[in-house]
């Protein structure tokens, strides 16, 4: 997708995701560094190295999703797309993003439900409440159901235009 | 709504080019829905599954590769092995490519890596030697599939977590198939260059010189001989390996070599997570697919048929290798990874497989369909780096396909190809 024709609340939001992912990437490769250095050098181990990588690493999964749909980055197969006629490839497109908006919705729907359910219970060794550590779960799905509503406007505008 | 609805429902989703991982989200979602299972659980059943120590590593690992790429040391690696030639050896530097391509897929674990960051290294250096831009081509894409069988590697990784196995048990086993497929290349590249009358190369330097060079390749060389040694010495957890991997690669291009600047990091950093995010998310999907596959007994239903067609281990691995490089031709191998895995593993532990043997042939399979049209991404990116047609590249390629299903062939044949070193080194 051209990066000249997204809004700059768009391009915010995936400087901000970016910029987060990067952060939980240096803070996982930082933190289990460090347990490595202080487990071999000072025998000492810190159990809760990696119950704070898991929680990055869930971070930057479920906020990477919203980021590859702005940046339509998706792993998909386009055998059958490379073939057929462009209406017909327009009508895939937009069969495609509505099923990313109802999954996007299910996904943070039901996310929310199960943490305001459960939110209270806490990580093993940080005490971490639950509806802290998968916020990223639901967040990641929240944004992209703005961003493929974004994408289907885009679609449709450019519909109108041809 | 049936297991197999939801498999076949799946395949016409991934086919109409709707993205993996929704589709893989859509039909498991789907199947919740109509089948009154808590979505909640669900969901949280596919944020939980990237919460493992084995998938921790696969950002870590990509991570090391591309500050390799950008850091220089990369570069540093084939200049070595090309200006340390001994004698004069015809299509000497496609040999060097294969061979560059094994130390470097010591660190990498991927065939794109390896494409674009070597690849385009080894490409020009083909080129300026008199060899034709196809030839180059094909000898690079070729060795490129060493990559992500050698250690680490993040098919094979990928696979641990599906198949519920150790993943330094899969790494272990990706070490000899890696070698056995740059020894059958480098015989096929030998009899190729003599065929083809291929330049004849010889170095221009002396001792001293060759010396020197190892000298300043050396920093470089020790990574992937770093991270075999700590997977063999069983000291590091493959996440622990990545890591250290990363702060070696960081150390060699920042400290030593000066090429990473803070805007090459940066850029390393966002391409690191725009790779790794993607992959982890289809693997967040494909856990949820996989548990709605199992709790249905679709692998089950599978299991019955292929153990009712043969019971003779070999065929089935030989009729399950063939389907598998059917799909790969046809499917993203990472999605074709997740989907089939479950579904076919029951069946070939029924028959006395290793799943460790199992998860090599089908990785190894799979990343075939990297190097066929219509969808092999490594042919489209060698055509994009060449400006050779896809097709015209594939052809050229044909007759590296026959050590590369050759050495298939022993992974297949010879389980302990696979299951010596993890037997040998961690007791399984």
């Amino acid at each position: 997708m051209d990066v000249t024709q997204r809004p700059r609340i768009v391009s915010a939001v995936r400087s901000v995701i970016e910029a987060i992912q990067g952060l939980a990437l240096i803070g996982i490769v930082s933190l289990i560094l460090c347990s490595i250095i202080l487990r071999n050098f000072f025998n000492f181990g810190l159990i809760w190295v990696f119950e704070v990588a898991g929680f990055l690493m869930v971070t930057m999964v479920f906020l990477g999703a919203p980021k590859n749909l702005i940046d339509d980055s998706e792993i998909r197969v386009n055998i059958i797309e490379n073939v057929i006629p462009k209406w017909a490839k327009a009508v895939l497109k937009l069969f495609s993003l509505l099923l990313i908006l109802a999954v996007s919705a299910i996904f943070a729907y039901f996310t929310a439900e199960r943490l305001i359910d459960s939110g209270h219970f806490l990580s093993p060794t940080l005490q971490i409440p639950h509806l802290f550590f998968y916020s990223a779960v639901f967040i990641g799905p929240f944004i992209a159901i703005f961003i493929t509503l974004w994408r289907l406007t885009t679609f449709f505008k450019a519909r109108a235009k041809r | 709504m049936t297991g197999i609805e939801v498999l076949i429902l799946l395949l016409v989703l991934i086919f109409l080019g709707v993205p993996v991982s929704y589709s893989m989200l859509g039909v498991s979602l789907l199947y919740g829905l109509v089948n009154d299972v808590p979505i909640g659980s669900m969901v949280l059943r596919a944020a939980n599954s990237v919460n493992s120590a084995t998938l921790l590593a696969i950002p870590a690992f990509i991570f090391a590769s591309t500050l390799m790429n950008n850091g220089g040391v990369t570069h540093r690696i084939f200049e070595f092995i090309n200006k340390s030639r001994v004698g004069s050896w015809r299509g000497g530097l496609a040999q060097v490519n294969v061979v560059a391509s094994l130390i470097f897929s010591g660190m990498s674990g991927a065939a794109l890596a390896d494409i674009g960051g070597l690849g385009k290294i080894e490409i020009k250096a083909m080129r300026d030697g008199g060899y034709r831009t196809e030839d180059a081509a094909a000898v690079t894409m070729a060795s490129s599939i060493v990559g992500p069988i050698f250690p680490p590697s993040i098919p094979l990784l990928l696979y641990a977590v599906v198949a519920q196995v150790s993943g330094l048990d899969m790494l272990l086993a990706g070490i000899i198939p890696g070698i056995v497929i740059t020894l059958f290349l480098i015989v096929q590249v030998a009899f190729i260059a003599r065929r083809n009358d291929w330049p004849v190369t010889t170095s221009a330097l002396t001792g001293r010189q060759k010396w020197h060079a190892l000298q300043r390749a050396l920093p470089a060389l020790m990574m992937p001989i770093l991270l075999v040694v700590g997977l063999l010495t069983g000291w590091y957890s493959p996440i622990e390996l990545a890591c250290l991997t990363v702060a070696y690669a960081f150390v060699l291009s920042a400290v030593l070599y000066r090429e990473l600047s803070l805007r090459a990091f940066l850029d390393t950093v966002r391409e690191t997570v725009a790779g790794a995010s993607g992959i982890l998310f289809i693997a967040a999907s494909a856990s949820l697919f996989a548990w709605v596959i199992t709790f249905e007994g679709v692998a089950d239903l599978v299991s019955d048929y292929l153990v009712g067609i043969t019971d003779n281990k070999y065929v089935l691995l030989l009729i399950v290798a063939l389907v598998l490089l059917v799909w790969g031709m046809v499917m993203d191998m990472l999605s074709a990874l997740l989907i089939f895995t479950p579904i076919l593993l029951p069946s070939v532990v029924a028959l006395g497989v290793s799943p460790v043997q199992f998860g090599v042939v089908v990785c190894f399979t799979l990343i075939i369909g990297l190097y066929t049209p219509p969808v092999g991404v490594c042919l489209f990116l060698g055509s994009q780096i060449t400006g050779i047609p896809a097709m015209r590249l594939f052809w050229v390629m044909l007759p590296y396909y026959i050590p590369i299903i050759a050495a298939l062939a022993v992974v297949i044949l010879f389980p302990a190809v696979t299951t010596f070193l993890p037997a040998l080194i961690l007791g399984h």
